[in-house]
């Protein structure tokens, strides 16, 4: 397995991986969506709403906004040996306001100072004069795939690298006009592509449709992906990735442990 | 995670795996497939939200847990090999 990393920002990641299996890679990709625990308000116990909002939407709103914190010292609730909650499943964060003024995500004040919302201005509501928010929230720890509130990997695909060849090419350049993306440059012995450029044909075949000798074929490497993250703020791309293959490890790991019971 | 026999020969498996999907049990079929032990991999999943899938194999002879154990294993083996691969570029 070989990896090449094209970008890497906190939040956003773009790389080829190759030599894999596209069942790996879209396992992967599955587990970015649905298997990375994150944290998110399940519970909130609210004292004084006088905001034009709902008590239930308040709390649908709270629910989506994202938290940083370190889930590997968190357990999920179900999978804790308290009976009810205890600081190892769960994370207060409160929010105490007076209008008028806008309600952001970074006016959470959270027990833990590891823990805190990943973003700080995220509108919650807007307050007007005399009115009043105060709420505790109650974070725990889930998987994307129960809830979307716990998913961390916001946009998260690949696709297969693409492998477009020139044969005898008779410099008609009519290829070139019908690249959508550009990519497609005259070389001293006909049409090509650079290396850096393949990354962006999205196998469109137009330009072997317009071809008139058939002297292009599009083609891909079904053993490499081009993978694009995109992360919500909760973890660092970097992190979202390997507590992937981290999630998809437990779960291979998990089952070999109970077969041995077999 | 939670499994449940359903059927079981000398050649053959139908394995219920407890709170799965597609996630996980398309690797283990691939990487089953792969085994030229293996004859038949497959799995179902009846009903989208309330089903949990069945896997089915049929081997050439060996015993099926034996060759699932193998398949983990591998399974377990790629996971690291990439979080070694991407560790190292990384940094």
């Amino acid at each position: 397995m070989k990896i090449e990393v094209l970008e890497m920002s906190d939040r956003f990641a773009k790389f080829v991986l190759s030599d894999a299996s596209i069942a790996f890679a879209n396992g992967l990709r599955r587990a970015m969506l649905a298997e990375v625990p994150t944290l998110a308000i399940t519970e909130v116990n609210l004292y004084n709403n006088t905001s034009v909002l709902y008590d239930e939407q308040l709390g649908l709103r709270l629910s989506l906004i994202p938290i940083k914190a370190n889930t590997d010292e968190l357990v999920p609730k179900e999978e804790c040996m308290c009976d009810d909650n205890c600081p190892a499943c769960e994370v207060s964060m409160t929010l105490s306001a007076e209008g008028p003024k806008m309600v952001y995500s970074g006016d959470f004040v959270s027990s833990d100072p590891e823990i805190f919302p990943s973003d700080e201005n995220i509108p919650i509501v807007e307050l007007k004069d005399g009115q009043q928010l105060f709420l505790e929230a109650l974070a725990h720890v889930g998987h994307g795939k129960n809830h979307s509130r716990w998913q961390a990997g916001i946009a998260c695909g690949y696709k297969t690298y693409p492998v477009v060849t020139f044969h005898n090419c008779d410099k008609c350049r009519s290829c070139i006009e019908a690249c959508p993306k550009d990519i497609i440059q005259m070389g001293p012995s006909g049409a090509e592509i650079q290396d850096n450029d393949m990354l962006e044909c999205t196998l469109c075949r137009s330009c072997a449709d317009v071809c008139g000798i058939n002297a292009i074929t599009v083609d891909q490497d079904e053993r490499a992906f081009i993978f694009n993250v995109e992360s919500d703020g909760s973890y660092s791309a970097e992190e979202l990735i390997q507590q992937a293959s981290k999630a998809l490890k437990k779960k291979s790991d998990g089952m070999l442990e109970v077969l041995e019971h077999f | 995670m939670e499994l449940k026999i359903i059927d079981k020969t000398n050649d053959e498996l139908s394995l219920e795996i407890k709170g799965e999907d597609h996630t996980f049990l398309n690797m283990l079929k691939f990487i089953l497939l792969e085994d030229d032990r293996v004859n038949i991999a497959t799995y179902d999943i009846k009903h989208v939200s309330i089903s949990d899938p069945v896997l089915y194999m049929k081997t050439e002879g060996y015993d099926p847990i034996e060759v699932i154990r193998d398949a983990l294993s591998n399974m377990s083996q790629e996971c690291d090999e990439f979080l070694d691969a991407f560790s190292k570029t990384v940094n």
